[in-house]
């Protein structure tokens, strides 16, 4: 795994909490490309670092969301999945997370396990 | 019942006294000048109308008396009054309803006054005894205190003003033509006016009830019924009086104006039901929006909370980097699984059907799995967990401290009770008694007594459930045999103070 290191992208428009999930993918032994905090930064991380996770919030800074991030992702990168970070679990946020395909939703807090758990380490 | 403000009661405590007072006067003219002193024009106020006869002015008199001065006495006086001259005019209605149909005699005013025997139909009406003696109902209720019996004084004054207003209406469209009805016979004009007055003026002086509440009223609805009521008033009348104008004059025959009278009553009790309707309609709907408003701005606060949780976490996590200490590790561990409890209940809530509850076995189910995964590490034993709660939804105060408790007690099962095990059994209950008091269990197949290893997290643990449970009234349990069982019992109390709080 440490050879060739999983690669994460995190997109979190409160720097705290992005830098929380940094601390555990590291922790997890991933590597994180950047932090982003709003759709342009976040498009442009995801095109030029290209990497195989992506922990999205869906609620960022200016008008457009995490959603339409992803959705703009899978346009050129099909194949990067997607794991949607809310702080929100109610129905129009989730139906919001259904227009695209997630590769695995999580409920804030977040916490070491769950994190474990998506990306396939322990149980 | 509604409140209304204090200028609304001045307004109607004077209209009460000027419509009493107008009686008064009315009563004191016929009685004194009319038949004491022979003025005919008072006591018949045309040659063609009924008159107005002695014992229906004293009753006139008596009643607007009583209304009259009963501001200016003191409370137990003011009673006393009222009764006195309800059982007067009672006395006086219903000797003459009596005598007028048990005898041929002419009533009490014949006995009373025997030159009043020179006139024709020298008694009480039937309508205008049958009206005194709703009128003494209206001053003895006046004059009971209790609540109820303001509904009571509002119902009579009502009925009484209606068949009143009957007689006025009468004597307005053809005076020979209420001659002709057995129960009007011999109503005179100025009585249908005086009982109209005394009707109102007792309905003014409780009008904070019934439908002169609502037409008073600080409302929209009360300012728009204030608005039509004079219309609703006046319309009717005018079309009746043409009606019968176009048939005097032969524009039409007599039973087609009950035709135009029919239709134009249709056309105007429709455009009041359906404007009724509109109204409802607009209310609710604006009413809904409203509680839309209200869910989202909740949703919105939980949300903001629930990020604040988060970002808690990160805090704690972030100072944890830099510490090689074992102990304050662990407890800063503990904390974060704590603060995650927290979370846990907002997380439900913003599921949840109605935002402020928590259905307690999804709960108690998601808790427990949260926390067994949070406290698995590489050497922990694997637990097996087992929920039993009923479906029944808890209040968000509550789930929070059931919530703190079940982390707390759940993490020290997971932490002592199986030490050398290879698996291990946990099983959180929730019930609630007939007596509506609710037993909260938690209880593991384990060693039994926990090992005091990390006595400063453990410290906090036992703080933390000592406190929740003093908050709750409730009685803690601990047993060990064939492990632990921890049992919360919750009186009835608690639940209720929780729910209604």
């Amino acid at each position: 795994m440490t050879d060739n290191p999983i690669k994460v992208a995190i997109v979190e428009d409160e720097f705290l909490i992005a830098q929380d999930l940094s601390y555990l993918c590291e922790k997890l032994g991933m590597t994180v490309v950047g932090q982003a905090a709003n759709f342009d930064t976040a498009v442009k991380l995801i095109e030029e670092t290209v990497p195989d996770y992506v922990l999205m919030d869906v609620r960022l800074q200016g008008k457009r969301d995490g959603v339409n991030v992803a959705l703009k992702a899978f346009e050129t990168m099909p194949s990067i999945k997607i794991i949607y970070v809310t702080g929100s679990n109610e129905p129009p946020t989730l139906a919001r997370i259904d227009e695209d395909h997630p590769y695995a939703v999580l409920i804030k807090p977040v916490g070491e396990r769950d994190l474990a758990r998506v990306f396939g380490f322990g149980n | 019942m509604t409140d209304l403000p204090p200028q609304n009661w001045r307004l109607s405590k004077n209209v009460a006294q000027l419509l009493a007072g107008a009686v008064l006067v009315i009563s004191v003219l016929v009685l004194f000048a009319g038949w004491g002193a022979g003025v005919e024009a008072l006591t018949r106020l045309h040659p063609d109308f009924a008159a107005m006869v002695p014992s229906t002015a004293l009753c006139f008199l008596l009643a607007s008396l009583a209304i009259v001065i009963q501001f200016r006495l003191p409370p137990a006086l003011k009673s006393l009054t009222l009764f006195i001259c309800s059982g007067i005019i009672f006395a006086i209605a219903f000797t003459d309803l009596m005598v007028i149909r048990l005898t041929d005699a002419n009533g009490i005013d014949a006995w009373l006054w025997p030159e009043a025997d020179t006139f024709n139909s020298a008694n009480m009406a039937i309508a205008t005894a049958s009206l005194f003696i709703f009128v003494a109902m209206c001053l003895l209720f006046l004059g009971l205190s209790r609540v109820k019996m303001r509904y009571a004084v509002v119902a009579t004054a009502t009925i009484g003003l209606i068949v009143a207003v009957t007689a006025l209406v009468g004597y307005y469209y053809d005076a020979s033509a209420l001659e002709e009805v057995p129960l009007f016979r011999g109503m005179a004009l100025h009585t249908a006016l005086a009982f109209t007055a005394l009707f109102l003026a007792v309905l003014m002086l409780r009008p904070d009830t019934g439908w002169i509440a609502i037409l008073q009223g600080q409302g929209g609805g009360s300012r728009s019924a204030r608005n039509l009521f004079p219309i609703v008033v006046i319309l009717p009348l005018l079309l009746c009086q043409f009606a019968l104008f176009a048939a005097q004059t032969d524009t039409f025959s007599e039973n087609f104006r009950l035709n135009i009278i029919a239709i134009v009553f249709v056309v105007i009790l429709s455009i009041a039901v359906l404007r009724h309707a509109h109204i409802q309609n607009t209310i609710e709907g604006d009413l809904r929006t409203a509680l839309a408003d209200r869910e989202l701005l909740l949703r919105e606060v939980y949300h903001r909370v629930k990020n604040n949780l988060q970002m808690t976490i990160s805090l704690l996590r972030m100072g944890m980097r830099d510490i090689n200490d074992k102990q304050a590790e662990t407890l800063l561990n503990s904390t974060i699984n704590r603060v995650e409890s927290l979370g846990f209940v907002h997380r439900m809530l913003l599921s949840a059907h109605v935002p402020s509850e928590v259905k307690l076995d999804d709960f108690l189910k998601d808790l427990g799995a949260h926390i067994v995964t949070a406290n698995s590490g590489a050497h922990a034993v694997p637990v097996d967990l087992k929920v039993t709660a009923s479906t029944r939804v808890l209040h968000i105060e509550t789930a929070i401290t059931i919530g703190l408790l079940v982390n707390e007690l759940v993490t020290n099962s997971i932490k002592h009770a199986f030490e050398g095990r290879t698996t291990g059994t946990i099983w959180i209950g929730f019930e609630g008694g007939a007596d509506g008091a609710a037993t909260l269990s938690v209880r593991d197949d384990g060693t039994g007594m926990p090992q005091d290893e990390d006595s400063l997290t453990l410290g906090t643990g036992t703080l933390i459930i000592r406190g929740l449970v003093a908050q709750l009234d409730a009685k803690l349990d601990y047993q060990v045999q064939n492990g632990t069982a921890v049992t919360i019992r919750i009186p009835a109390a608690t639940m209720q103070r929780m729910y209604d709080g």
